[in-house]
């Protein structure tokens, strides 16, 4: 036989059942993260060695069973029916075992080379539950494996039984007969049709029939498009099923689900035994949620958390950010000290306002990002998560969104870009997709500076109203547009609300340290380049023709500025140095005010914005700055969450939703005033 | 005379018709829930019938008379299901089902008797809250989806109905006729709502929950 050295092993499962973790046991740092081709669903793939074997391991999103639901699903579900995986190794909840065999039945059915790993075996000891593995096993024709992931308990056992099914590649079977007629005369009668079909070969005759049964159009109709005789045996086949589902008095699709819990509920009950019941995590999950779901407390704790969140990540966060300021602005003065002189004045300001300012703007955003991260995989593994979106659902849902966008949104004020990235945990597209674009309306810390400068030279004794009312018109904004994108862009259904609220659980401190680190990691990896080429580039506008005053009227920036000036004549801001200052902006909209206080270093900021903003106008202009095209950094990130069109999208829908309000805001002001 | 199956999809193409002037197979596919292949063989049966024309690219179209039989069945269905929904104090999507089924075996008089009730009940105010609170006094036991329920309630379920995904999805994670379900609690403003069943708690949208009927399910029995 020749000897098969890369295998690829998929690990399948129900949602939170720690997958992840398992993914982390086995292949330690040897992973790689991507997209699934063509869809945005991210894809986690590792590699590691048992014995003389090298295998490589795919993380496959949750499923609850092998039909198509959400994308991530169909992603799970086509690569275990299609890609022909060596082995799939499930990894069940040992609390819930009748729910998590589902997959397992029907991966059985579709004869794979399967492994189970039964989870959280420290819990279900604890709840004085046994489990007879080997029993079990035995029943489905498959090895099982008990384990605790987050502890590592078991890890080596489940090793060696990867190992020993590889090498017989055996393909599951289960013990006995165990469908009742009048399905399995149904079954039987379909196989008999389909044996002759072109292509069926590819698949189990019996898993097959089974899933056309289920109503499973896409497997059907693939099967059929090379046969000349596809509307007779389809008409064939609805016959029998039609007359099954008189047979049973129930649809085929519950006919199937039901023999299969009805066959899982008794194997599970055979080998079980309850013996003391001592701690139950179900009734401290129960108490907790008199709180965290608690029909008045739900959602002022909600918002608590969510504080906390954004303490955490933007104050907290933000010392880092200092730091590292700090560092960069030393770094800048120690090279413009130590190279002054020695080198060229080009180079040097290439160097310093270039290259150090470029790579500043990047790792600066790293702490916020990392911090992030860390409490939204403590919020995910803890089982808060899917309950801050239970308690926020209604609201959101009227909106258009999911509970959980609530959670991206509200970063929304801390940092454009950690915000995009936490859209993540959304399922729908439909719910990610009009996340990520109204997300640039909430009113990030970058653009404070820009209000308080305003609001205090034209707003004195009225600032708190003024910056308050840019926050309500980005609210305003995004809610707007989520409606109108929910009824244009993305008229399909609603995904509809049916999601597991897992039990509570202490999440794995390295698991979290892990995960914000890769997140981190990927964003720097991904973002950091092209942020760094796009500061270079305004580098370059600012700084040409040599020998002008870096960014001054007489720049290519402040060429530019004066060119497109007239188009904001209209808004009330029609000079060059909001052009300018505007421009900059794209790339971190701080650097509006930093622009501001350039332009006027002769006679001062407050008295050379006095000189060409009136109150009204300075408000259009702070107005357009909130809503305008959201930073360099945010689109990139757009751009690597759901690709080039949407973030070129936003980019241009922004600037002209920006344009007309500030449009409206000026000229109605104007008849007032 | 077609048969009953048939006479659904012709009032379906008729009103796919009127809400966006053409007509695809995968619109009647979507909004009956039946198999791609039914109906492909009922176009084929109403096109024998010189109901319905048949296009290239899964388009189809109604002949005149399909238009005019199309057009008496869906206003009998309305009515008919106006009758169940506003008189007899059904749900929407209760009335809809049961409409389906009911329109078919009308005859003209019975029809314009059922159509002369509503008018009365509907002219009459009154008299139709009179109706209410009778039928209310009544207490019928019957099957009614799990949005009507309260917390604290143990239910069994009875049946699952709904769009094949949302259908689909329920069934994978165990929600199956026979299934017992508590109910636990609603979120802050009545929806979403939280249910354990086998074991693990679930949360769906009121809208999902009127796709699961349930019975009450008493503790002793």
């Amino acid at each position: 036989m020749e000897k098969k050295n890369n295998y690829i092993v998929a690990i399948a499962g129900n949602p939170n059942v720690g997958k992840t973790t398992l993914f982390n046991d086995l292949t330690g740092s040897n992973q790689k993260v991507g997209n699934w081709s063509g869809v945005t669903v991210e894809r986690k793939e590792g590699t590691m060695t048992i014995n003389d074997l090298s295998l490589k391991i795919i993380d496959l999103p949750g499923i609850y069973g092998l039909n198509a639901y959400s994308q991530d699903e169909i992603v799970a579900r086509n690569f275990l029916i299609h890609n022909n995986p060596d082995l799939v190794v499930v990894i069940v909840d040992s609390t819930n075992l009748e729910r998590n065999l589902y997959l397992v039945l029907e991966l059985i059915e579709l004869e794979k080379n399967v492994v189970v790993a039964l989870n959280m075996i420290d819990e279900l000891e604890e709840m004085g539950i046994d489990i007879d593995e080997k029993g079990l096993g035995n029943q489905l024709g498959i090895d099982m494996v008990p384990i605790c992931a987050s502890k590592r308990i078991g890890i080596d056992s489940l090793k060696e039984k990867i190992y020993a099914n590889l090498k017989i590649s055996k393909t599951a079977r289960i013990n006995g007969n165990f469908l009742k007629s009048p399905l399995k005369e149904t079954i039987e009668e379909i196989e008999e049709i389909l044996k002759n079909l072109p292509g069926s070969e590819k698949y189990p005759l019996k898993w097959l029939a089974t899933k056309i049964i289920e109503r499973e159009e896409d497997i059907l109709n693939e099967l059929l498009s090379k046969s000349y005789l596809k509307n007779e045996i389809q008409i064939k086949i609805d016959q029998l099923i039609n007359n099954l589902e008189k047979k049973s008095k129930e649809e085929s699709t519950v006919i199937i689900a039901d023999y299969r819990y009805a066959y899982l509920h008794g194997i599970v009950k055979e080998f079980t035994k309850h013996h003391h019941k001592s701690i139950n995590r179900r009734d401290l999950t129960d108490k907790l949620d008199t709180f965290f779901t608690n029909r008045w407390l739900g959602i002022p704790i909600f918002f608590i958390i969510l504080w906390l969140t954004f303490q955490l990540t933007f104050f907290v966060g933000d010392i880092f950010v200092n730091y590292l300021e700090e560092f960069i602005t030393f770094l800048n003065t120690s090279v413009t000290m130590s190279l002054s002189g020695n080198v060229s004045d080009v180079f040097l300001s290439f160097l310093t306002n270039g290259v150090i300012g470029g790579v500043g703007s990047v790792i600066t955003f790293l702490p916020n990002i990392f911090m992030l991260f860390f409490i939204i995989a403590i919020l995910e593994s803890s089982g808060y998560m899917s309950r801050g979106a239970f308690v926020m659902d209604k609201i959101m849902h009227n909106m258009g969104l999911h509970g959980k966008s609530f959670i991206p949104l509200f970063m929304g004020f801390g940092c454009t870009v950690p915000a995009i990235m936490a859209s993540r945990t959304l399922n729908s597209k439909k719910d990610r997709y009009i996340t990520i674009l109204v997300t640039p309306f909430m009113s990030c810390s970058a653009r404070l500076p820009i209000y308080i400068l305003f609001a205090s030279i034209f707003f004195p004794g009225h600032q708190g109203t003024v910056i308050i009312s840019m926050y309500f018109i980005g609210i305003a904004v995004a809610i707007i547009m989520g409606k109108i994108f929910k009824s244009t862009l993305f008229n399909e259904e609603t995904a509809p609300l049916v999601m597991e609220l897992p039990p509570y659980r202490l999440p794995s401190i390295k698991y979290i340290f892990k995960d914000a680190f890769d997140n981190s990691w990927s964003f720097l990896k991904r973002a950091g380049t092209v942020i760094f080429i796009g500061v270079i580039i305004i580098w370059c506008l600012a700084f040409l023709p040599a020998g002008v005053e870096f960014g001054s009227e007489y720049s290519a920036a402040g060429y530019l500025g004066k060119a497109i000036s007239p188009i904001f004549t209209p808004l009330g801001f029609g000079n060059w140095q909001s052009s300018v200052s505007l421009l900059f902006g794209a790339s971190a909209k701080e650097i509006v005010v930093g622009t501001m206080g350039t332009l006027f270093s002769n006679e001062g900021v407050v008295e050379g914005l006095k000189s060409i903003f009136t109150p009204l106008s300075a408000y259009s202009f702070i107005v357009f700055t909130l809503l305008y095209v959201p930073c360099f950094g945010s689109l990139i990130t757009i751009k690597k969450e759901i690709g080039l069109k949407w973030s070129l999208f936003t980019a241009f829908y922004t600037t002209t939703v920006a344009y007309i309000i500030s449009l409206l805001i000026y000229q109605i002001g104007s008849l007032i005033i | 005379m077609i048969s009953e199956s048939l006479e659904n999809y012709l009032r379906t193409i008729y009103e796919i018709k009127l809400k966006k002037g053409t007509v695809r197979i995968k619109d009647i596919t979507q909004s009956l829930d039946v198999r791609n292949s039914s109906v492909v063989s009922a176009m084929r049966k109403l096109g024998k019938r010189g109901l319905v024309k048949y296009f290239k690219y899964d388009h189809v179209d109604l002949t005149q008379d399909g238009l005019v039989i199309g057009s008496l069945l869906f206003e009998k269905h309305n009515t008919v299901k106006d009758f169940l929904e506003k008189v007899l104090n059904f749900s929407n999507s209760e009335s809809e089902e049961l409409a389906c089924g009911i329109e078919h075996h009308l005859n003209t008089k019975l029809f314009s008797r059922i159509e002369a009730l509503s008018e009365f009940f509907n002219s009459n105010e009154a008299l139709q809250k009179e109706l209410n609170d009778y039928m209310k006094s009544k207490k019928y036991e019957e099957s009614k989806t799990l949005d009507n329920f309260k917390p604290g309630e143990s239910l069994i379920v009875t049946r699952v109905a709904g769009k094949l995904i949302i259908k689909k999805r329920l069934l994978n994670m165990g929600v199956l006729p026979g299934t017992k379900i508590y109910i636990e609690r609603a979120a802050p403003f009545g929806d979403p709502i939280e249910i354990k069943i086998r074991g693990f708690r679930l949360s769906l949208r009121k809208d999902e929950a009127k796709s699961i009927f349930v019975e009450r399910f008493e503790v002793g029995a």
